[in-house]
């Protein structure tokens, strides 16, 4: 599977927040630890909601917890060839 | 491991256990069971899927009762689309299966059963799009 175009920074904030597991993290955005397991190691990209969900627990933007890599975006990459 | 895992590792097991020799009989062109014995097949499947379910609930109660979440969501609509395509093929092979034996109202139906699916498929997607634009 190709990796995500999208870092996060869930493990360090998590780590900021008196070490908060990924299952209380899961339980306060109502979903199930392995989809914040399957985020944190960027396997998986969360919705929109989801996200801004990550971040209101943190009390942080969403640009403090997701990074998005262009390089590692195959659509823009594409985009970038094509017009080169 | 969620409770949709746990849950889609016991079904695939006991599909397995359970509808291997039949498959196994219908492909090597053994003799079938009589039907009473394919429906008591089909009860016990689920009398067994129901009580995997269960003992895997009772094993894992907070993440039996926890709703799926995007992300189950997803992999369960991905993994439901495999196994349309393998119903499709299936399906056909009963229209061929049912011309060769000349029972054309069975590969009438079966035919109509893809069709009526497609269908439904494209009515529910442009409803989908309608309600979403």
């Amino acid at each position: 599977m190709a990796s995500l175009p999208i870092t996060n920074q869930i493990r360090l904030l998590r780590f900021q927040n008196g070490e908060m597991t990924q299952e209380d993290l899961a339980q306060r955005i109502g979903m199930t630890r392995q989809t914040v397991a399957a985020i944190e190691k960027g396997k998986y990209a969360p919705s929109l909601e989801a996200a801004f969900r990550i971040a209101s627990v943190f009390g942080v933007t969403l640009g403090d917890v997701f990074q998005y890599d262009q390089d590692a975006d195959p659509i823009t990459t594409k985009q970038r060839k094509n017009r080169s | 491991m969620s409770f949709q895992e746990k849950s889609a590792w016991a079904v695939m097991i006991i599909t397995a256990l359970v509808f291997t020799p039949l498959a196994m009989a219908f492909f090597a062109g053994h003799p079938l069971p009589p039907t009473p014995r394919l429906i008591g097949t089909m009860i016990g499947f689920v009398i067994l899927i129901v009580i995997s379910q269960i003992l895997i609930g009772l094993f894992s109660p907070k993440s039996a009762s926890a709703p799926t979440d995007e992300r189950e969501q997803r992999i369960e609509l991905r993994a439901e689309r495999v196994g349309g395509f393998v119903l499709a093929v299936f399906t056909i092979g009963l229209v061929w299966f049912a011309v060769k034996q000349d029972a054309s109202r069975i590969a009438v139906l079966a035919f109509l059963g893809l069709a009526a699916s497609e269908f439904v498929k494209r009515f529910w997607q442009i409803v989908l799009y309608r309600r979403e634009a």
